[in-house]
Formats: C-alpha cells, sequence, structure tokens
C-alpha cells in the first residue's frame, strides 16, 4: 500500500457502534431504568456483534473515568475548555492537589428532572450513587441535577427510597414544605391529595414539617409510620408484617388481611382506570383477605361475590359491589 | 444528583445489582488480551485493504470471529490468533466477492503468504493512562471532545452539559455517543507513541 502508513482520519463507527454508544450515553449520563437495562441486555445477547462492540466502547468509556482526576477547583470549566488538553496535565494536578480534592466549584441554580409513571405502572430508578428510588403508580418525582445536592421531591404518588448514605451529602425526601433526610435508610414516602405518610422500613431519618404552624422535628426509626394532614401529625409503631404487608406494590401485588373492602376497593382504584364502587355502607365494612395482582380488579370482584356473598355488577369502567 | 460522578465504584456505576451477565470468562479475556491489540490490527486491515470505509467493519467481523472461538476455548496465543482470523477474513472477502474491485486488495498472493503476525507494536506500554487519555482527547473533533470532557471530567449530565453547550439534549447525546466511539478509535486504533506526542 502506498500513501501514509496510518490516514489520519479513522474509519467511521459502524451503526452496531453506535447503538452501543447510544445505551452507554444513555446510561451514563441520563436516568436508565430496569427497563432500559433490560432492553441493554437483550440488544447484547441478541447478536456476537453487538456484545463485541458493547465491550469495547464499554472499556474504553471506563478507562475514561480516570479523567475525572483532573477536576481542578481553581479554575471555571470554561477556562479548562480553551486550553489545549495535552501538555496542562501536570498543572491541572499540581493545583487539584494545592486546593484540595472533591471540592465543589459549580455555582449553579439548583435544576429538577422529573420522572413519573402512569396508573398502574410502576418504575425502578437507580441513581449514580447507587440510591434506588421505586416509583408506584401515577407517581411524579423531580429529581436534583446538582451534583452536590442529593434532593428528591415527591410531588404525586407513592415512592421507595432505598438510600446510599453519604454523612457529606445528605439526602433529602420533600413533600411541599416537609422533608425527610436520610440517615442511612429504607423508607416510603406517599403523598395524597390532603395528607401524606411516611414508613420507614430500615434504618432512621429525620422528619422536620410543620404542625399547626408550629415547627416540628422527629426522628424516624424502622418501624415508624408516620402520618401528617391538617389535622396534625400522628406517630405510630407498626409491626414487620403490616409494614412489609403496605410496600407489597413493590412486588406488583396489593395484600390484604381483614381489610374493609372500602379501604381494599381504594387501594385498587389507584392502580386501575375501572374503578371498584363501594357505595353501601355495610358491604363498605366487610373485611377481605387475599394477595392479588394490581391490575387484577375481576379477581378481586369475584372474591367479593363468590366468598363474601356481595352483589358485584359490572358496568364498563365501573364495578359496584353492594350487599 | 442523578449524575454523582463516582470514580471509585466502577461496579456500582454500572447501575443494576445482581450478577452482570457480561461478566463471563470471554468477555474479560477480549478486553485484556484482543482490545490493546486493536492499533497493530488495523495498521493490518489498512495495510491489507484498500477501502477505508470498510476497515471498521472489518474490526467488527474479526471481532466477532475471535469472540466466538473464546466462548469455546479461550486461544493461547491471542496475537497469533487475531492475526490469522483478520488473515483468513480479508482472504475470504476477496474470494468470495460478486465484483472484486481492481484494488480492492493490495497483493492477495502478498496477503496469503504474508507472516501471521506484523512486526514490533508500535504501541508504546501505558506508563501514564491519563496522558495516553489526554492525547486520545486532542484527537477528537472539537465539539465532541467538550462534550466528552464535560461529562468524563466533570461528571455532567446530558442536560446539563446541553446547557453550557448550548444545544438542544438530543444534540448533546449525540455529541456524547460519537464521543464515545471517537474516543475508543483513538484509544484503542491509533498507535500513540509516547514519545513523539509532546
Amino acid at each position: 500500500m502506498s500513501g501514509p502508513f496510518f490516514p489520519a482520519e479513522n474509519a467511521p463507527a459502524t451503526p452496531i457502534e453506535h447503538q452501543a454508544a447510544q445505551f452507554i450515553e444513555k446510561r451514563d449520563c441520563a436516568i436508565w431504568t430496569d427497563a432500559d437495562q433490560a432492553e441493554l441486555e437483550e440488544w447484547i445477547s441478541s447478536s456476537p456483534a453487538h456484545r463485541v462492540a458493547y465491550l469495547r466502547l464499554d472499556a474504553s468509556w471506563k478507562r475514561a473515568e480516570r479523567l475525572a482526576a483532573l477536576r481542578s477547583p481553581g479554575r471555571s470549566w470554561r477556562e479548562r475548555l480553551v486550553l489545549p488538553v495535552a501538555g496542562k496535565i501536570a498543572a491541572a494536578l499540581v493545583l487539584a492537589i494545592a486546593a484540595g480534592a472533591g471540592t465543589a466549584y459549580y455555582v449553579s441554580l439548583p435544576q429538577f428532572s422529573a420522572y413519573s409513571t402512569k396508573l398502574g405502572e410502576r418504575e425502578t430508578l437507580t441513581l449514580r450513587d447507587g440510591t434506588r428510588i421505586e416509583l408506584n403508580t401515577d407517581t411524579l418525582v423531580q429529581i436534583s441535577d446538582d451534583q452536590d445536592r442529593r434532593h428528591v421531591r415527591l410531588e404525586r404518588g407513592e415512592a421507595y427510597f432505598d438510600v446510599v448514605h453519604d454523612a457529606a451529602h445528605p439526602f433529602t425526601v420533600s413533600v411541599g414544605a416537609a422533608k425527610v433526610t436520610d440517615i442511612g435508610t429504607k423508607f416510603v414516602v406517599r403523598r395524597e391529595p390532603d395528607r401524606f405518610s411516611i414508613t420507614m422500613l430500615q434504618g432512621a431519618a429525620r422528619f422536620d414539617g410543620s404542625e399547626n404552624g408550629t415547627n416540628r422535628s422527629l426522628m424516624l426509626r424502622a418501624g415508624d409510620a408516620m402520618i401528617a394532614s391538617a389535622g396534625g401529625i400522628s406517630l405510630i409503631k407498626k409491626p414487620h408484617a403490616e409494614t412489609a404487608r403496605e410496600t407489597s406494590w413493590r412486588q406488583g401485588v396489593l395484600v390484604f388481611d381483614e381489610t374493609p373492602l372500602s379501604e381494599a376497593a381504594a387501594e385498587f382504584n389507584r392502580y386501575n382506570r375501572v374503578k371498584i364502587i363501594v357505595t353501601d355502607p355495610v358491604a363498605a365494612k366487610v373485611g377481605i383477605g387475599g394477595t392479588f395482582a394490581t391490575a387484577n380488579v375481576y379477581g378481586f370482584a369475584r372474591v367479593a361475590q363468590g366468598l363474601l356473598g356481595l352483589h358485584v355488577e359490572n358496568h364498563g369502567d365501573r364495578i359496584v359491589v353492594t350487599r | 444528583m442523578v449524575e454523582r460522578p463516582d470514580t471509585k465504584s466502577e461496579a456500582q456505576n454500572r447501575c443494576l445489582p445482581g450478577v452482570d451477565p457480561l461478566e463471563t470468562e470471554a468477555d474479560a479475556w477480549f478486553i485484556r488480551e484482543i482490545l490493546p491489540l486493536e492499533a497493530s490490527l488495523m495498521q493490518y486491515l489498512h495495510h491489507n485493504w484498500r477501502n477505508p470505509s470498510e476497515i471498521s467493519d472489518l474490526r467488527q467481523e474479526v471481532y466477532v470471529r475471535i469472540y466466538e472461538a473464546a466462548k469455546r476455548e479461550l486461544p493461547e496465543r491471542p496475537k497469533q490468533f487475531l492475526f490469522a482470523t483478520a488473515r483468513n477474513l480479508l482472504i475470504n472477502r476477496v474470494r468470495h466477492a460478486q465484483v472484486v474491485p481492481i484494488e480492492a486488495v493490495s497483493d492477495l498472493e502478498a496477503l496469503e503468504s504474508a507472516s501471521e503476525t506484523p512486526g514490533p507494536d508500535r504501541v508504546v506500554q501505558a506508563r501514564d493512562e491519563l496522558r495516553l487519555l489526554q492525547i486520545a482527547l486532542d484527537k477528537l473533533p472539537p465539539r465532541w471532545r467538550t462534550a466528552v470532557m464535560l461529562q468524563r471530567i466533570d461528571g455532567l449530565s446530558r442536560k446539563q452539559i446541553a446547557e453550557r453547550m448550548g444545544v438542544t439534549e438530543s444534540t448533546a447525546a449525540k455529541y456524547l455517543a460519537d464521543g464515545i466511539c471517537a474516543l475508543a478509535e483513538k484509544l484503542y486504533g491509533a498507535p500513540t507513541d509516547l514519545r513523539r506526542e509532546k
């Protein structure tokens, strides 16, 4: 071959490499859900060409994580960008050492990204620090983009938090003006129009809010269930079996144990377009037990009819239960 | 905070708990033994194949064959195996092509009789990984380089990068994905001689 031994312009990426790069970009630069991970795994296992392209790009992208050593507290990102890169390493490293590592140097307004589920959906978000957030049906959270401020706003619905503790960067969940600050924790926060609740499954957290205009601060520990509404704040201790039952939605099921029919129906109605209506006051108090998939409205109706002997009418988007 | 960079624990960065389905023996072998030979492989392909637009397809095909073989049994001499595979692939391509452009391959006979491995490696052992990364970065087109730097050095998200660069999020995503491809090309595919890079 004549000409240059190695061309200046290398060969362009193949379409498969582009696809692999898009997966990697989404995983490391945006939010990555269980569904995304499943899609990636499916894509990789569907062809060896996919697999080798992924291995190659991921290996090089991981190597580039070392570039984080060039973070220099004393310089703005703009300054760094206009500097030619090679040859400046030594200077940047010295600067980083002199100024101490880990110093935050961005001055930015807090910005949030919204993540939501529709009726009947569930979704797990994994943050870069390893913290997991599981969104229940019809839920909206706003997650801070700020890398030094771990803050989630629960705007609507219910979410389970499994927080990777970092004393230097406390993890805060806020519901309106009230907030929960993690101290190494797994907990569930549920927001309803007129009230919200916090159920502690593991560890401890601090609650800050107000009750009748007075600021309240409480330490919450495993088993604590706190409910705040306009009427005030109540705190009760719940046995493990009960907190486990309340968080069964994480497995996609609803578990009832002598639960009044009206409460059970209200739970189902959070997940489904078809609503169960219990107007009869006697039927409303009948206890129901069992485990149902959150979408299994008709199974629930059959139990009400067959086992409890109640009258069930199907009106399409409504199932009416009477005596 | 979603984008909190975490250089300490790559495993955690890979996002989901549980067994990583990619961690098979063949994967680790491929990354450890084959990828570092990419610069030599690319040199070999460029030397023996005239159509540069087909080079990355050829490389991909070589890797697929290597990987498939490694899944059955790890080859004992990775370098020899890599170049024998590349050579066979080039020969097959020429033989099975419906129409062979006259200049497609420099010299089939020479290729068939060539020694299986090329000369000494031009890849200098990376004593300074950071320096190699910087050199690779410098070779990227400016916009891709900026996006990659904002992500890998500063740990910014796609959204933040879009804001800094004054482009839409989808454009930022494109710069990043292109940057990911180009970085691998420069890190693995291009020969780097630290002595000559000043």
